[in-house]
């Protein structure tokens, strides 16, 4: 049976983890390159703070570099990076009381270059973003996980810390709500 | 017995997994042959790829998130990289530094305000240059003109991208004076002249030159 192409991406990440394991730089480099724009776009989407999501980065790849020797391969090493973001997060938004300040580059995407192409995709972004904000919570992260992030459900659900069943109903959920919205919008 | 077509249930519950490419090679071709015969199958498909092209739309991708200060942390004869509160004049205080170094952060602030006015002063008048407020211990090689819209969240991210630091600045003409790592200061002009929330950088050249870039 040939493997997926999340399976090949993962026998990558492993062969990668066992070397840092090691204290190999060179991989621990490649595997930063890997995991930095997942584990951003994970915290920021939480703490809506790009500083405070790049400390988070910061502090998870550490935490690979440390433990890189503790991998059992009960997962894939990305669900397992993530994992570790998550609890990394969680102390962050536990000790902090400052409020979280949603603040959008609106001025300076004014300076891209002007095309309809450009304003089209940006539309659309706006769209999606408002859509996904309807959301409760629980059903956007899992969306998240899932299209974003590109887990399983069984994988999300072990994040999540939640029945298989649970993840796949808000997933359903998610889906039919998010493209009624944009339908509404678009009409 | 095949099923009459209009019968066959449908694989949507399958299809997250496909449109992410988590399915193997017999899987992949079981959804395909069921694809090849359902037009509703086909069209959440479609519009499942389409959702992950807007989520992934919304977190361009960046790098180096953070890589020199990582680096600067595993290697242990480097002094630490600073983080991103202390990089930029604007964030939040870290929750793990101490107030001591928070209060001297605010100081140093004071200082370099008190410094722009003052030498801002000094130097109206005095063509469009405007030199270097740091002394040799606190030398800066870069001259950086943020755009008049950059967000402070923008500015400190380009800063962070660099792994810079502002020793002096904002002058009269808007300039702050960064300070980053020696090895590096080529690449980091380059970093930053192509990004966003940057109108221009000067590199400071040694005896006091500048490059203008």
């Amino acid at each position: 049976m040939q493997s997926s192409a999340a399976e090949i991406e993962d026998d990558h990440a492993q062969s990668l983890l066992a070397r840092v394991a090691k204290h190999d730089e060179s991989a621990m480099r490649q595997l930063y390159r890997l995991f930095e724009n997942p584990v951003y776009a994970f915290a920021l989407r939480r703490l809506n703070h790009e500083g405070d999501a790049e400390d988070i980065v910061v502090e998870t790849m550490y935490e690979v570099w440390r433990c890189a020797g503790k991998f059992q391969a009960r997962s894939r090493v990305k669900t397992w990076v993530l994992g570790i973001a998550k609890h990394k997060l969680l102390d962050r938004m536990r000790k902090s009381t400052a409020s979280v300040d949603v603040e959008l580059d609106e001025d300076l995407a004014s300076d891209e270059p002007d095309s309809y192409a450009w304003l089209a995709a940006r539309q659309q972004a706006r769209h999606v973003a408002h859509c996904l904000d309807t959301l409760p919570p629980s059903q956007r992260e899992c969306l998240y996980l899932v299209f974003f992030h590109g887990l399983s459900l069984a994988e999300v659900a072990r994040l999540e810390e939640c029945p298989e069943n649970t993840v796949k109903t808000r997933v359903f959920h998610a889906k039919r709500k998010i493209r009624q919205c944009l339908e509404v919008l678009l009409q | 017995m095949n099923q009459p077509r209009d019968a066959r249930p449908h694989v949507t519950d399958r299809l997250d997994e496909y449109a992410n490419d988590m399915l193997d090679a017999e899987e992949k071709a079981m959804i395909e042959r069921h694809l090849d015969d359902c037009e509703h199958c086909r069209d959440e498909l479609v519009w499942l790829r389409k959702l992950r092209q807007d989520l992934a739309a919304l977190h361009p991708l960046r790098e180096d998130i953070g890589l020199a200060r990582f680096l600067a942390r595993i290697r242990p004869n480097e002094a630490p990289a600073r983080g991103h509160h202390e990089v930029a004049l604007f964030g939040r205080a870290s929750e793990t530094r101490s107030r001591w170094r928070t209060l001297a952060l605010a100081a140093g602030v004071v200082v370099v305000i008190a410094q722009a006015v003052v030498i801002g002063a000094l130097w109206q008048g005095r063509g469009t240059g405007f030199q270097p407020l740091s002394g040799p211990t606190v030398r800066a090689q870069l001259q950086v003109t943020f755009k008049r819209n950059a967000t402070a969240d923008a500015m400190r991210r380009a800063l962070v991208a660099v792994n810079g630091e502002i020793v002096g600045g904002p002058g009269v003409l808007g300039v702050y004076f960064v300070r980053v790592p020696p090895a590096h200061v080529a690449q980091a002009a380059t970093t930053l002249q192509h990004d966003i929330a940057v109108e221009s950088v000067d590199v400071v050249a040694q005896e006091g030159r500048r490059d203008g870039r």
